[in-house]
């Protein structure tokens, strides 16, 4: 091995990990999201740790104006015909693409690590979750393939907020991950804890109201199923 | 005579907050008095007969969403605990976990190589159902549903079971992990004609 190539190789990993937006320095947040668009604090100040990041989300109800983003998972999952709205939330280490199946038994989700392009995401995980009256039975935990430029493992999980949720907030290692709640649907929320001995994950979960006010505070356990 | 209604429609209340109750408490001890977390024994290979041998000691055994640990009295040691509940801490594995424990795969995504678990050590596995029908992690792959074999998988986004043995008339008998009402046994099963299930292979088998 060329041990000359090293600190380059060294240089170039870093510089992937900052433009991806997973790099923390010294306890700052993240600079941009999954996407390469700029991270911002939400616009209302959460009763919840600093720094705050704000997703972002689109919640699209005619097809025909479906994003880049839908308009590939509902290409990757034809089996699955989606009923609006068909959510996709950007966030610091993951995207997700969510909707109700036509047929309103199922909730699908698309799990993705990174964009290629604007045109082009990586998905890296699927969630077919069970409604029965309308209740998702479990939030399907996905852990096996979505993973951080630096390899970490990202767990997806659905997260069921309260009617009167306007955010909802998943504490991450250096900062807090802040979810709008968007088309009535659970959130896919992405969380850095994973325990891969017992298949699980931990999400530490805030909800908020659209002033900011704390509604309910909770740690969800979460285990990989079905 | 209003008394005795109201204390007859107070008793009907309070037996249906009790069955309520009872019902989201509902616990076994099954995983708390018989499961281990011993580390699993790497293997150099595995065969589709040898795995069909650790399926077959799941049989008549119970199902456990998100569970992964079962003994081999050939019987649920705990019946009838609530639908897609993890915590109820009965016997069995699910569907996906029964996969990964009779595929003898790796806690780790990236790593293909043959795990030994033991029948009560309590694992799931990384992969739901729908993970393994698109053929996530360095030990699945997808094929195509004609070329499957014994101890193949057909998964759907839901559920996954593995052949058993294939029918005369295009069936196939399933080993499964089948759900809380029916535990883990072989069926018959259509799931290689419907759109839903694709076909999911182990790599690196030996025979």
């Amino acid at each position: 091995m060329d041990r000359r190539g090293a600190p380059w190789a060294a240089l170039v990993a870093l510089a992937v990990l900052a433009s991806a937006g997973c790099l923390s320095e010294s306890g700052q947040p993240p600079s941009h999201l999954v996407d390469g668009t700029r991270a911002r604090a939400p616009a209302v100040r959460l009763d919840t740790p600093n720094p705050q990041i704000i997703t972002s989300v689109e919640a699209t109800r005619a097809k025909t104006a479906l994003t880049p983003a839908a308009r590939e998972c509902l290409r990757a999952l034809p089996e699955h015909e989606a009923a609006a709205p068909v959510v996709v939330r950007t966030g610091v280490a993951g995207l997700s693409v969510t909707f109700r199946t036509v047929s309103g038994r199922a909730l699908v989700a698309c799990d993705g690590d990174h964009v290629i392009r604007a045109d082009a995401t990586s998905w890296c995980g699927r969630a077919y979750g069970r409604l029965e009256r309308g209740r998702l039975l479990d939030p399907r935990l996905d852990v096996a393939d979505c993973s951080t430029p630096a390899g970490e493992t990202i767990a997806f999980a659905w997260i069921v907020p309260s009617r009167a949720t306007a955010y909802l907030a998943v504490r991450q290692d250096d900062y807090t991950e802040v979810y709008p709640t968007a088309g009535g649907l659970p959130v896919r929320a992405t969380s850095a804890t994973v325990a891969p001995d017992r298949s699980g994950a931990t999400f530490e979960v805030s909800e908020h109201s659209a002033s900011g006010a704390t509604l309910r505070t909770s740690t969800i356990e979460v285990r990989v199923a079905g | 005579m209003k008394a005795p209604r109201s204390f007859l429609i107070g008793v009907v209340v309070g037996l249906g907050l009790t069955a309520a109750s009872s019902a989201t408490a509902y616990h076994t001890r099954f995983v708390a008095d018989n499961c281990n977390y011993a580390a699993p024994t790497p293997t150099s290979y595995i065969t589709r007969n040898g795995s069909a041998t650790v399926a077959l000691r799941a049989r008549y055994e119970g199902y456990q969403w998100a569970g992964g640990c079962w003994n081999d009295n050939d019987r649920d040691d705990s019946p009838n605990d609530p639908h897609e509940d993890p915590a109820t801490g009965g016997e069995g594995g699910d569907c996906s976990g029964f996969t990964f424990k009779v595929w003898r795969e790796s806690l780790s995504s990236s790593d293909a190589s043959f795990q030994q678990w033991g029948m009560l050590r309590y694992v799931h596995g990384p992969y739901t159902s729908a993970a393994f029908k698109a053929g996530t992690g360095a030990p699945n792959t997808t094929v195509s549903k004609a070329a499957l074999i014994k101890m193949d998988a057909l998964a759907s986004d839901g559920h996954i079971g593995l052949i058993y043995a294939t029918n005369p008339d295009g069936t196939d008998q399933i080993i499964e992990a089948k759900g809380e009402s029916y535990g883990t046994n072989i069926w018959t099963r259509t799931y290689r004609g419907s759109s839903s299930y694709s076909g999911v292979r182990r790599t690196g088998w030996s025979s």
